[in-house]
């Protein structure tokens, strides 16, 4: 392989990424790569040394995912982002899927399952306000049965609430704990190439 | 030499190279060579994650011999992490070295054999 040839390759690997990252990384490898052959090394040499352009891209998305999930301040971004960051480990060393997926799907499932909770006390909420609403229009039960509904109602959505607040907290604390566990094992991987 | 220890100290040493002057890519990795057996492609990676993490800034300047180098300058906050960093290494480095030294001299005094039981 020639130096343009690696560059084309390492251009291609990299699609993925804004162009004015691939042309910044691109140019980076140029310069050490010519900076190398300066230095007296023959280019094949060189080239081999530094691995295929393929996993040296593999290994910059990787850190750019990770880069940008700790980056994004919205919960939904993060968790966005958590997912491409898992989905690029799992592109640099196949093998991590045991070690990363299971776990984690796991525990993305039992999130999902959390959120659906809170959504379903929130739906039972409205539900009860509703039949506040249309007991006071067409039946009448006292005025205490009518009271006791309502605050069970307002109770509800409360809880409902709480369980969001809850669930966010949890959700945050997850997609934190994932991402260090990734830069870990991406320092890992890297350090057995 | 344990890789996966490798790798944390690597970070450390470019850190700790550039919080003296500032580097080009190839010089960074050229100066680690000479001590420290690496892989060529390990260190570009940490370079653009330090800078991503704003601990190195980079410019380019003009060289003699062909097109720009990227250059990259520690700021403030990186100097501050690798203080950190290198006094926890020289603490880590320091405790170590006591340990396997204390052994030595308990095996010599013989209170403990030397197959460590």
């Amino acid at each position: 392989m020639t130096r343009q040839g690696f560059l084309e390759e390492l251009r291609r690997a990299l699609a993925h990424l804004p162009k004015a990252e691939v042309d910044e990384i691109v140019r980076d490898q140029d310069e050490y790569i010519r900076d190398a052959v300066q230095a007296g090394r023959s280019e094949e040499d060189v080239l081999r040394s530094l691995g295929s352009p393929a996993s040296l891209a593999a290994s910059l998305l990787a850190e750019t995912r990770i880069q940008q999930a700790a980056e994004s301040t919205t919960l939904k971004e993060k968790a966005g982002n958590t997912f491409g960051a898992v989905a690029a480990i799992i592109a640099l060393a196949p093998l991590n899927l045991i070690f990363v997926l299971g776990p984690f799907l796991g525990a993305a499932g039992l999130l999902i399952g959390g959120w659906a909770g809170a959504a379903g006390i929130l739906l039972a909420a409205l539900g009860f306000l509703l039949a506040f609403f249309v007991k006071l229009i067409f039946l009448s039960v006292g005025f205490w049965a009518h009271v006791s509904t309502f605050f069970f109602a307002v109770g509800c959505v409360g809880l409902s609430l709480l369980a969001f607040i809850f669930m966010a907290a949890i959700t945050k604390a997850f997609l934190t704990l994932t991402l260090n566990y990734l830069k870990w094992n991406l320092n890992f991987i890297r350090a057995r190439a | 030499m344990n890789s996966q220890f490798n790798k944390g100290v690597i970070e450390m040493c470019v850190m700790a190279l550039v919080s003296q002057r500032d580097f080009y890519g190839y010089e960074l990795v050229e100066t680690i060579s000479k001590r420290i057996e690496i892989s060529e492609g390990t260190i570009y990676p940490i370079l653009r994650r330090l800078t991503q993490d704003k601990y190195f800034e980079t410019y380019l300047k003009e060289s003699s011999e062909g097109p720009p180098r990227k250059y990259y300058r520690m700021t403030v906050a990186g100097l501050r992490e690798t203080e950190k960093l290198l006094k926890e290494w020289h603490k880590f480095a320091t405790d170590v070295d006591f340990i396997i030294k204390q052994k030595g001299r308990d095996i010599a005094a013989g209170k403990i054999s030397g197959d460590g039981q």
